[in-house]
């Protein structure tokens, strides 16, 4: 009895003890919660050499759990390390330890390059990527996408690029991105003849996956170098007139003589030749290959059709719309289709503008164009539309028009010839 | 070679009744599934962290297994008296020791089979998991694939060169085993359980000491050039050379994990393999040689 009496005594201390313990700790997660919570990095680590040392062999094993570290590092701060330096610091620690994980360079670009435009940092990053693992794709596309989209140094992405080809397993966009840098840093005849060879080579090598996407991008190259040559001679004639030519004029005036450019019907021909051989012919012998291409650019008198389309060339011709020119210089010579398309993006838009307006206003037609579109209204009123024709308004029909194309509604269907 | 199976088989039934291999395995088994949920914190491919975790349980056990319960394998035969009924039968000193050796090699091995068949377990489970299946199905399907995989060791994408890897790991064990062995022949288990992990952890920094040797041969260099004196390689060159050629080079094992986890390929230098038998082999002669001389009373 007496032994079953301490035991209930040692029993009831114990839970008076704990009890009170717990009954403090509830306080103390009262306060806590009280304190707002503020990600701070406590870990020290010091240089790699010495965590190399302190992991005995472990390296992987240590790699990977400061690779762990690093991702709620950056993840706790919510995307705002205290400092690059900080993520560039496990980085140079993590990488040294086990420099075989791609995906630590791929996070470590965005943590300091995407974050904080740190390019100085991301370029450390892809070349020690790329130095340790030099037939993985994946570092230097990574760091081509960083120097296109980010840098913008297209010379540094093109050298990525050339670096990631150095993967025998590397996709196949990948070719074609150096053509796409080539397009932008105006080196439209090498991004030409880049797209010219490849496609041929996909029509040989009997793979349509491919046809579509080379056509667009060989397209585009054709387009852009059209478009330069172009753009070039209606600023000249501009600064001589003080007045923007139409295309037509520039080729009277002999604007276009001994330019080269894209043959088009030429290049449209050897498409439909290699299409036709397609079957079994195998791949061409290079110097036929370059002989092919070398033949489709010419030097012009008079500027060819554009090259929308190699099967149904229906829109043959570009315009030039001085109304873009302020806003964007790169953009005010259209392909005539691009024209087009404009315009009826424009009518949607106003459509809609003058159905809410209808809804406002009890069914009735906004009187004049300002009515509805305010400052707006200045592209229908002051300018003329791309293809040189006057923009009309009738308010009795609630319809947008232009001298070109009366009926714009009806450019959904881009009927334009 | 009956005598030396004898002890080991024997020494192996003892080995497995020590408690601490159980606690040791338990931890072991519980990291390596422990492994797939802190997999989860990672943010690109899961399974790299698994295989790193995996691959570090299983060594690390296996030489915490190795030291735990070799160091005490001589130590207490002598201090129970038990050795004296051995070595009245017409048994020798060599073939006592090696028959610890190899039974506890044996206990050893077959923990490092049992962790690695929960680590295929674990690797093929996430796998499944990551392809949308069912808990009870994925679970089954792993289990059949680890077992399976046991024997074919390439049969399955994800653990390719896996086996390969685990049965280098065991040729590393057998090292740290061996000066277990070597340790406890001569000295008490705390001793020979501090000596065991130094040599194991100047074993694994084998490479930073060729490293050093270098850096000391550079400052030298650079001296000397300065001086415009001969180079005269200092005494430190020459001991951490010494060093490096008389320690054991676990590291060279130890680097297949890198290449079989992030390069899917592993390329393993034949003489590495030649090394560890003939490295073992000279401490178990170390070992035979102290132990044939010393006075059990």
């Amino acid at each position: 009895m007496k032994r079953w009496g301490s035991f209930t005594a040692l029993l009831a201390v114990t839970i008076a003890l704990l009890g009170g313990a717990m009954r403090l700790q509830s306080e103390q997660i009262f306060r806590w919660r009280l304190i707002p919570f503020k990600f701070r990095d406590t870990l020290y680590l010091p240089s790699s050499e010495y965590v190399r040392a302190v992991s005995v062999g472990y390296d992987v094993f240590m790699s990977d759990f400061l690779w762990l570290r690093m991702i709620q590092v950056f993840a706790a701060s919510w995307t705002t390390p205290d400092s690059p330096e900080t993520m560039k610091h496990y980085f140079d620690i993590i990488t040294d330890l086990n420099p075989y994980n791609t995906d630590v360079y791929k996070f470590a670009i965005l943590a300091v390059g995407e974050e904080h435009k740190r390019h100085d940092m991301v370029k450390e990053i892809v070349n020690k990527g790329i130095q340790h693992n030099p037939l993985d794709y994946h570092i230097p596309y990574e760091g081509a996408s960083y120097a296109f989209m980010s840098m913008e140094d297209l010379d540094q992405a093109k050298l990525y690029v050339r670096m990631a080809k150095l993967d025998p397993n590397y996709p196949d966009f990948i070719d074609r991105w150096e053509g796409y840098f080539d397009i932008r840093q105006g080196r439209y005849e090498a991004a030409y003849s880049k797209f010219f060879r490849e496609y041929i080579e996909a029509i040989l090598a009997d793979n349509p996956q491919l046809f579509d996407i080379l056509r667009t991008q060989l397209n585009r190259a054709m387009d852009e170098w059209f478009k330069s040559v172009i753009r070039e001679a209606a600023v000249a004639w501009h600064d001589r007139t003080g007045q923007w030519p139409s295309v037509d004029e520039l080729n009277a005036a002999g604007a276009f003589q001994g330019v080269r450019l894209p043959d088009v019907q030429f290049v449209r021909g050897a498409l439909q030749t290699a299409i036709e051989h397609d079957q079994g012919s195998g791949p061409l012998p290079p110097e036929q290959m370059d002989a092919l291409i070398d033949r489709g650019v010419k030097t012009f008198d008079f500027l060819p059709l554009a090259p929308y389309d190699f099967i149904d060339p229906r829109y043959q011709g570009y315009v030039i719309w001085p109304y873009y020119y302020e806003d964007n210089p790169e953009r005010f010579v259209l392909a005539e289709i691009k024209a087009a398309q404009t315009m009826g993006l424009l009518a949607s838009s106003v459509e809609s503008r003058i159905q809410a307006y209808r809804d406002a206003h009890r069914g009735q037609c906004p009187p004049t164009l300002e009515a509805l579109l305010g400052e707006e209204a200045a592209l229908f009123t002051e300018h003329r539309d791309p293809f040189g024709g006057q923009w009309t308004w009738d308010p009795a029909t609630c319809q947008l028009g232009s001298t070109s194309f009366p009926s714009l509604i009806e450019l959904g269907q881009l009927d334009v010839r | 070679m009956k005598e030396i199976t004898a002890i080991a088989l024997n020494t192996f039934k003892e080995a497995i009744r020590n408690r601490i291999l159980y606690v040791i395995l338990i931890f072991a088994l519980l990291l390596i599934l422990f492994s797939g949920v802190l997999s989860q914190l990672t943010i690109s491919d899961r399974l790299q962290l698994i295989k790193s975790l995996g691959f570090a349980a299983i060594n690390l056990f296996g030489v915490a297994i190795a030291v735990f319960v070799g160091v005490s394998l001589v130590y207490n035969e002598l201090e129970k008296k038990t050795i004296y009924t051995i070595v009245s039968k017409p048994i020798g000193r060599w073939q006592f020791l090696l028959g610890k050796y190899f039974g506890l090699l044996l206990t050893v091995w077959v923990n490092v089979l049992i962790m690695t068949l929960f680590f295929l377990i674990s690797v093929h489970y996430n796998v499944g998991a990551m392809q949308g299946g069912g808990l009870a199905s994925t679970l089954l399907a792993s289990i059949g694939r680890g077992l399976l995989n046991l024997v074919a060791w390439n049969a399955f994408e994800p653990t390719q060169n896996l086996m390969f890897v685990i049965v280098v790991t065991c040729m590393e064990l057998a090292i740290v085993t061996a000066f277990a062995i070597l340790f406890s022949s001569f000295s008490t288990p705390t001793l020979s359980m501090f000596f065991t992990v130094l040599t194991f952890v100047a074993g694994r920094l084998n490479e930073h000491i060729i490293r050093f040797a270098d850096t000391v041969l550079e400052r030298a260099r650079d001296e000397a050039l300065a001086a415009a004196a001969p180079l005269t390689k200092p005494f430190a060159y020459w001991f951490a050379i010494g060093a490096a050629h008389v320690v054991p080079n676990l590291g060279a094992f130890h680097r297949s994990v890198t290449q079989a986890i992030y390069q899917n390929e592993v390329t393993l230098w034949p003489g590495t393999i030649l090394y560890g038998v003939l490295y073992t082999a000279g401490i178990l002669c170390l070992a035979i040689l102290i132990f044939s001389r010393r006075n059990f009373k």
